[in-house]
């Protein structure tokens, strides 16, 4: 089955300069608040391939981080069907927080959304 | 004076969908229900446990009613899964003033008992209606019956396939069924003259 998805972002900046993120290999421009969205085949794999994050790019001041490079994912739709990362369970989206360089995937592993939906027992 | 309106009126509604798809997440959902992941309450109002989904809807079973459990699934992930079409249908009747309060999607077996619906429930205070559209019907002599009790007003209808018939469920109804039906129910808390105006001002019948 087809699904639209929607992936609302936000993200921290150091010297204006964000994290890069490539979904599905293909680049994304990055802001302070982005979206992203996906005409996928279900089942899926969602790669985020997050890159450009070096260890100065946290700002530590008297113990507290003061800026920091970071992408955050608020919010999904599906086919308008609005969740929120805390409600997916791991196996489906490790953290919603993406503050290090590295490869995060987000797991659609049914053909229906709403079956899907329903293996989230946060959601439903 | 008595009030002695029909209690039933077939409408044109048709609903070109393919139905697997809602029958496929309903068969999901009892199977979840059976293995002890929603969390149920008592519902005087239609002597049923209802079974939550959160905030995107409930499973309402009941046994009093019928040989066999007999749940009703309703709320936002059924909405999700029917075709945009009902869902504007929805927006329409609440733009008219109508008390829409959900749609239904079911299957039973067997009869159903005599019975009004929400006795108890406040929202249904101006009335009661349902719009039952027949997906599938094992049983082609399946009847819908009704009677008010006070104006002695007693009406039947078929229950065939592709039809979709209003129906006052605040006056005593029940099915005679020896197969199994599968239902898609649209329930509107308005009284039957108002909701049959809507249908039809909608060219629904």
């Amino acid at each position: 089955m087809k699904s639209n998805l929607k992936f609302k972002f936000n993200a921290g900046f150091v010297e204006n300069k964000s994290m890069k993120l490539l979904v599905n290999q293909q680049s994304v421009d990055v802001s302070e608040h982005f979206i992203v969205n996906i005409s996928v085949e279900l089942p899926t794999e969602i790669n985020f391939e997050l890159s450009g994050k070096l260890p100065s790019d946290t700002v530590v001041k008297n113990g507290k981080i003061i800026a920091d490079k970071f992408i955050q994912l608020d919010e999904i739709e599906i086919d308008e069907f609005k969740i929120f990362p805390y409600q997916i369970p791991e196996k489906y989206l490790a953290t919603n927080y993406w503050g290090k360089n590295g490869l995060v995937k987000f797991i659609i592993d049914q053909d229906d959304p709403a079956l899907w939906l329903l293996e989230c027992p946060g959601i439903i | 004076m008595l009030d002695t309106h029909s209690l039933k009126c077939p409408t044109n509604l048709k609903f070109d969908y393919d139905w697997k798809r809602v029958n496929r997440i309903y068969q999901r959902i009892l199977e979840k229900k059976s293995q002890g992941n929603y969390k149920p309450s008592y519902e005087k109002s239609y002597d049923s446990m209802v079974y939550s989904l959160k905030t995107h809807g409930a499973v309402i079973s009941s046994t009093s009613l019928t040989n066999y459990e007999w749940n009703i699934w309703t709320g936002a992930l059924l909405e999700f899964v029917l075709p945009k079409e009902i869902q504007k249908l929805s927006k329409k009747l609440l733009e008219s003033n109508l008390n829409f309060i959900n749609f239904g999607y079911f299957i039973h077996q067997g009869e159903i008992k005599k019975h009004r619906d929400g006795v108890d429930d406040p929202r249904g205070a101006e009335g009661h209606c349902n719009i039952n559209y027949v997906i599938s019907s094992t049983d082609p002599n399946s009847k819908t019956y009704l009677h008010n009790t006070k104006t002695g007003v007693y009406e039947e209808y078929p229950s065939t396939v592709g039809t979709a018939w209003i129906l006052d469920s605040s006056v005593d109804h029940w099915v005679k069924n020896s197969g199994t039906r599968e239902i898609f129910q649209i329930k509107v808390f308005s009284p039957f003259k108002k909701v049959k105006q809507f249908f039809i001002d909608n060219n629904l019948i």
